[in-house]
């Protein structure tokens, strides 16, 4: 087999050399024409805004249902060399259980890009990196535009303390860079032979496994054939879901209570069933088979079964040909072949799974994947019943209109009406539950918490339009016992986050000053007033980051208090409070203006023992911290105007009686876990391994 | 065929009390052989009628002192092969090799009752099919895991080597001796938390019994960590066949490439420290060794989860004798503690505190027999910060001194086995009133250094013999 040339090519190679001898070039009518085609910049060709590449809607299995083939239109890289490495995703095609390389493609080859990427084959593995690299950009794209920010993979740990060259060993040119950083996501298209595949922040990648379908019982794969989870767009997206939160929330992968994990996983499924939805040929399929309700966990056959022949359900009326037989709904299984290749007749987990109840919540806590699907079940519900609700005028103008009932046949314009209801709803949906991400608290996160996120995100974004949306998503949580510890009512007010109260001479309770400290300028040694760069959506410089690493870990001390620190100004410098995190954030608001704020995390460690009394047998660490939104200042003709207000200040506190009862519970949950054994104060040691969290052990 | 009950039921129509006012005659003592990294406990109680005796597990595996033969000689001059009550607290050979090493020895005891976990239980048909999965999947791992050479994979060897035994001390071959095998045929009990167990005879008016693990059967996915999750993948494991090992080929035709067809900028990501300090490009060596080491080691799991699960059927007994309380708790791991230490799931929301009833228990002991050797996860934190200062406590294991080389886990990495730190804070809660079975020299085994650097002298009314260290209670 002849392997694909690994050249580069650039927009560069589509411009023909101009001639080097004549009169004239593209009839001037003479004169100098310059050679140089560097001094005629009319020549470039701008490069395309996007890329085209072909991938499986769902995975190999589907096989010809419809739109299963799709073309995916992502960010255009200039740069992209074979691999494909990227400026975000690497694709390194290293096999580790056979201990080889496959070929890299080179997706910038001019016989690639003239067919809009290579056709899907599960035989050739240049299909299967174009398709790691495509689900993963498709997705960090998706992101990107819910949050109104460019993402970033995992940073390593940067308490105070560590940031000082003298002290941090493994430092690169201060706090900077460290070796955990994560500044590139490596995918692994076929890293082992597992029927798994996750996200290693020390691999600092995500991991494909392929394995061989079972024998007896593989739904629609050969017995014993070979299943990529790599070719599976749901897994795809999961895992790169899974790297994008842990990108935005470092601590979200430590299990401080059930609900962390389970947090990640539900995240990581929505992320991958709500891309479903955007796959217009499928979703019209699916509309067309359900008559337009989508929720329904089977779709009508191509063809109608038999009729019985004596009015009751006996053998004559069993289906006789496949295409009779009613097949699971595509759109609200997660990772088909998966599951059917592991033997379990249908996808790995679904939209909706079960019957809504308030005692599942209760049941099977440390089953992660269980209690994540609480969760997406609950988000998918107030969807459905959202999209039902828009589509209740068009299906009642379709019935006045002499239609019996909604399973008939729909006509294809009633159909695509739903579709476009549907897929709008959806990317509304994800939208949300993207954003509520910046509403969460930056530690030990519960169901709770998230609702209180997507209200309060809600209500941030759209003032009091689209109450209904929320409305249905406090019916879906209720219905499945899912309440948040911290409020007072179950209503709209109590469950959005408290506004921060303006700051005022004496400051008002929960009132926070506005975000700006005296730094000491490094060459006069004068102080100065500083405050925030929100910079733009391009970014922020290195000397930026720095001025704002600086600003928010002063504003935390000097706040430590009102921000639900503990302030003793004795702590040793890596347990006083800092900043892991810090995102400008730019968004449309309501009115159509362009919406700047800041997304700081704020975060304090503790290690507590186990028991006070046994100090040697182990401890934990414990954190408080605070989610601010940060409004930017108004700009005028003459600068900033005003000061950066904290809008929105949302955390879990170090002291104080809900603390203790934090540290209550995160010490007998641990204990639960058996994280009491081992190193306790290594700093992986609380750390999940999703490896071993999607093997099932 | 002896009687062999099932039964909750049955059991339950008879609870065991203590006659007050009788006469005893004997001492109370509890005698822990020293016979290497296992469990080998004999109780004597006074009774009316003189000594009884009730033996509680027999059996080693790793760090064998090669004594168990002698111990278990011992054992049959000490009762004159008359064994009131024999328990086996569960399916593992530390705790039931010695069954079946000495099965023709064994075999002309008498034996009032044998008590066994009703996860051993052939009537049940859950625990039937759970026990054989265990067992296929642990055959299935020890023809894997033998061909390893690594550290983890030899430790992984040992765990379902645990689940199995080996040579002549089988779990099969004990069991069989524990079921049908003694003299006189016994009635064999099948307990769960709660039930309320029938004493022999022998022990009726001298002692009572409750039982505190394993958790009963129909709350198990609830109490245990991660155990539905755990069983169902041992199930589908069993039922499947283990995941293919290494090499699998992926494609049909070859693909040949290298590391040199990817741009370096591939690698860069992987750079070490050194090549971060010394700004060095990193190699694709680099990236492999890390993706080499990212990714799960599936059989090593699973060893974990037999291992942790056969732990979790430990039967927990607490014994009342002459007012002094003894609690005996297997390997019990935190789903079968939890269980009695909390009474409620620890949901991370509704958090529990110890139960009143689990203070009164802890607080009030006697004699804690240290679970699993000395592993954390076998003595919850909580319940020992609960003990009674005033108890006494046996610990039976081996440290693997002078090498620090341990039977299992390595200090290197704090997973060692007996816990070091768990030990120093034990002594302190009973105020070095533990004693390891490694403290005595037997055979031509030393004392450990480390038993001996945490207990210099042996505390009041413990004694020792050329095979054990004997504990005697006082009366008050």
């Amino acid at each position: 087999m002849a392997r694909v040339k690994t050249k580069s090519k650039t927009s560069e190679t589509l411009i023909a050399k101009p001639k080097t001898s004549g009169n004239g070039a593209g009839g001037n009518g003479g004169g100098n024409v310059p050679t140089d085609r560097a001094a005629c910049p009319w020549m470039e060709l701008e490069p395309p805004p996007v890329r085209t590449l072909k991938v499986y809607a769902l995975d190999p299995s589907a096989g010809n249902y419809v739109g299963n083939v799709m073309s995916v239109k992502i960010k255009w890289e200039d740069d992209l060399k074979p691999g494909p490495v990227g400026r975000k995703i690497v694709v390194v095609d290293y096999d580790g259980a056979n201990e080889c390389y496959y070929p890299p493609v080179d997706l910038d080859h001019p016989r690639i890009l003239a067919r809009g990427g290579l056709d899907p084959s599960e035989s050739d593995p240049r299909f299967h990196q174009q398709m790691v690299y495509a689900v993963a950009s498709e997705t960090v794209e998706r992101f990107e535009a819910a949050l109104g920010r460019s993402i970033r993979w995992r940073r390593a740990d940067r308490p105070r303390g560590f940031d000082q060259k003298t002290q941090t060993p493994d430092d690169e040119g201060g706090s900077w860079r460290k070796t955990k950083d994560i500044w590139k996501l490596h995918l692994f298209p076929h890293a082992m032979v597992q029927a798994n595949a996750f996200y290693s922040p020390e691999a600092k990648g995500i991991l494909f496994g392929y394995f061989t379908a079972d024998e007896t019982e593989q739904g629609q794969n050969l017995p014993g054939q070979r299943v990529f989870t790599c070719l599976s767009h749901d897994i795809i997206a999961h895992e790169v879901t899974h790297a994008i939160i842990d990108g935005i929330r470092t601590y979200f992968t430590e299990p401080t209570n059930p609900d962390v994990l389970a947090f990640h996983e539900a995240f990581s499924d929505l992320a991958a069933l709500f891309s479903h939805f955007s796959h217009k040929d499928a979703l019209l399929d699916t509309i067309q088979k359900t008559g337009g309700q989508l929720y329904q966990f089977e779709l009508k056959p191509d063809t109608a079964p038999p009729r019985s022949t004596n009015g009751t359900a006996d053998d004559d009326s069993k289906p006789t040909l496949a295409s009779q037989l009613p097949r699971r709904n595509p759109l609200t299984d997660l990772a088909k072949q998966f599951g059917e290749a592991s033997g379990m007749h249908r996808g790995l987990r679904a939209a909706l799974d079960r019957r809504p109840n308030a005692n599942d919540i209760k049941t099977r806590i440390s089953d992660v994947h269980f209690r994540g699907s609480i969760l997406v079940a609950a988000v998918f519900d107030a969807y459905f019943s959202i999209y039902m609700k828009r589509a209740a005028d068009l299906f009642r103008v379709y019935r006045a209109s002499g239609a019996l009932n909604q399973s008939e046949d729909l006509p294809g314009p009633l159909a695509r009406l739903l579709t476009e209801h549907a897929s709008a709803t959806a990317a509304e949906f994800f939208q949300l539950c993207a954003r509520a991400l910046d509403y969460c608290p930056p530690v030990d996160i519960t169901f709770g918490d998230y609702l209180r996120a997507l209200i309060t995100a809600h209500i941030d974004l759209k003032d009091m339009d689209g109450s209904d949306v929320r409305d249905a998503l406090m019916q879906a949580f209720s219905v499945r016992g899912i309440y948040p510890e911290s409020a007072a009512f179950f209503s709209q007010d109590a469950l959005c986050w408290p506004k921060v109260p303006k700051w005022t001479d004496p400051p008002a309770e929960g009132a926070l000053p506005p975000v700006e400290v005296f730094l000491e300028d490094p060459i006069t040694k004068e102080k100065k007033l500083t405050t925030l760069v929100f910079g733009d959506p391009n970014g922020l410089t290195r000397a930026e980051k720095d001025i704002n690493g600086s600003v928010l870990r002063q504003y935390a001390e000097e706040n430590a208090e009102r921000l639900g620190f503990n302030a003793d100004p004795n702590l040793p410098l890596e347990f006083k409070p800092y900043a892991p995190s810090f995102h400008p954030v730019f968004r449309i608001g309501q009115d159509g203006s362009l919406r700047t704020d800041m997304v700081v995390e704020l975060v304090q460690t503790q290690r507590v023992p186990f028991d006070e009394g046994m100090p040697l047998a182990g401890s934990f660490p414990f954190r408080a911290g605070v989610t601010l939104i940060i409004s930017a200042p108004k700009l005028n003709d003459f600068g900033y105007k005003g000061k950066a207000l904290v809008r929105f200040a949302i955390g879990k506190r170090m002291q104080g009686p809900e603390a203790e009862a934090r540290k209550h519970a995160q010490r007998v949950y641990s204990l639960s876990m058996g994280l009491a054994e081992g190193n306790t104060e290594d700093p992986n040691h609380f750390q999940v391994n999703f490896g071993l969290l999607h093997q099932g052990l | 065929m002896a009687t062999k009950k099932a039964s909750k039921k049955s059991a339950k129509k008879k609870p065991s009390k203590a006659r007050k006012g009788s006469k005893v005659k004997g001492v109370l003592r509890v005698r822990m052989y020293r016979i290497g990294f296992g469990d080998f406990f004999l109780v004597t109680v006074p009774t009316k009628a003189g000594e009884q005796h009730i033996l509680i597990d027999c059996g080693v595996f790793k760090g064998d002192l090669k004594t168990m033969d002698d111990c278990v000689q011992n054992l049959a001059a000490v009762t004159k092969r008359k064994l009131a009550l024999v328990i086996a607290t569960h399916y593992h050979a530390d705790h039931i090799s010695g069954f079946a090493s000495n099965f023709e020895e064994f075999a002309k005891f008498e034996v009032g009752a044998v008590w066994l976990p009703n996860r051993l239980d052939p009537k049940l048909e859950s625990a039937k099919k759970l026990k054989a999965q265990i067992v296929s999947v642990a055959s299935q791992l020890e023809l894997r895991l033998g061909a390893r050479t690594d550290d983890a994979g030899v430790q992984a060897l040992n765990k379902v080597q645990d689940a199995l035994g080996v040579g002549e001390g089988k779990n099969e071959k004990a069991l069989r001796l524990l079921t049908e095998g003694f003299r006189n045929k016994p009635p064999v009990f099948y307990y769960e938390a709660g039930d309320e167990p029938e004493l022999p005879e022998e022990l009726q008016g001298a002692i009572t019994a409750e039982l505190l693990g394993p958790a009963p059967l129909a709350t198990e996915g609830e109490f245990s960590t991660a155990e539905n999750k755990r069983q169902q993948y041992l199930a589908a494991v069993a039922d499947k066949g283990l995941p293919p090992s290494g090499r699998l080929k992926p494609f049909e035709k070859n693909w040949p490439a290298s590391a040199g067809d990817y741009p370096k900028a591939a690698f860069q990501g992987y750079k070490t420290q050194q090549q971060f300090d010394n700004d060095l490009p990193a190699t694709p060596e680099d990236l492999e060794r890390v993706l080499q080491s990212a990714q799960p080691d599936v059989l090593l799991g699973l060893a974990d989860a037999i291992d942790g699960t056969l732990n979790n059927q430990s039967l927990v007994v607490l014994f009342t004798c002459k007012g002094k309380k003894l609690l005996f708790v297997g390997d019990a791991q935190w789903g079968n503690w939890s269980y009695w230490l909390y009474g409620k799931r620890a949901t991370g929301k509704d958090v529990p505190s110890l139960t009143d009833r689990a203070k009164g228990i802890l607080g009030s002991i006697d004699f804690y027999k240290v679970g699993h050797h000395g592993s954390t996860n076998a003595n919850p934190i909580p319940a020992v910060a609960a003990l009674n200062r005033n108890c006494v406590s046996m610990c039976s294991t081996e440290s693997g001194d002078p090498d620090r080389k341990r039977p299992h886990g390595h200090v290197e990495n704090e997973s060692e086995v007996p816990r070091i730190k768990l030990m120093v804070e034990m002594q302190k809660r009973t105020n070095n009133r533990l004693v390891r079975s490694d403290w005595i020299k037997v055979a031509d085994f030393d004392p450990s250094p480390e038993a001996r650097g945490q207990l210099k002298k042996l505390p009041n009314n413990f004694s020792t013999g050329d095979l054990f260290i004997d504990y005697i209670f006082p009366d008050n």
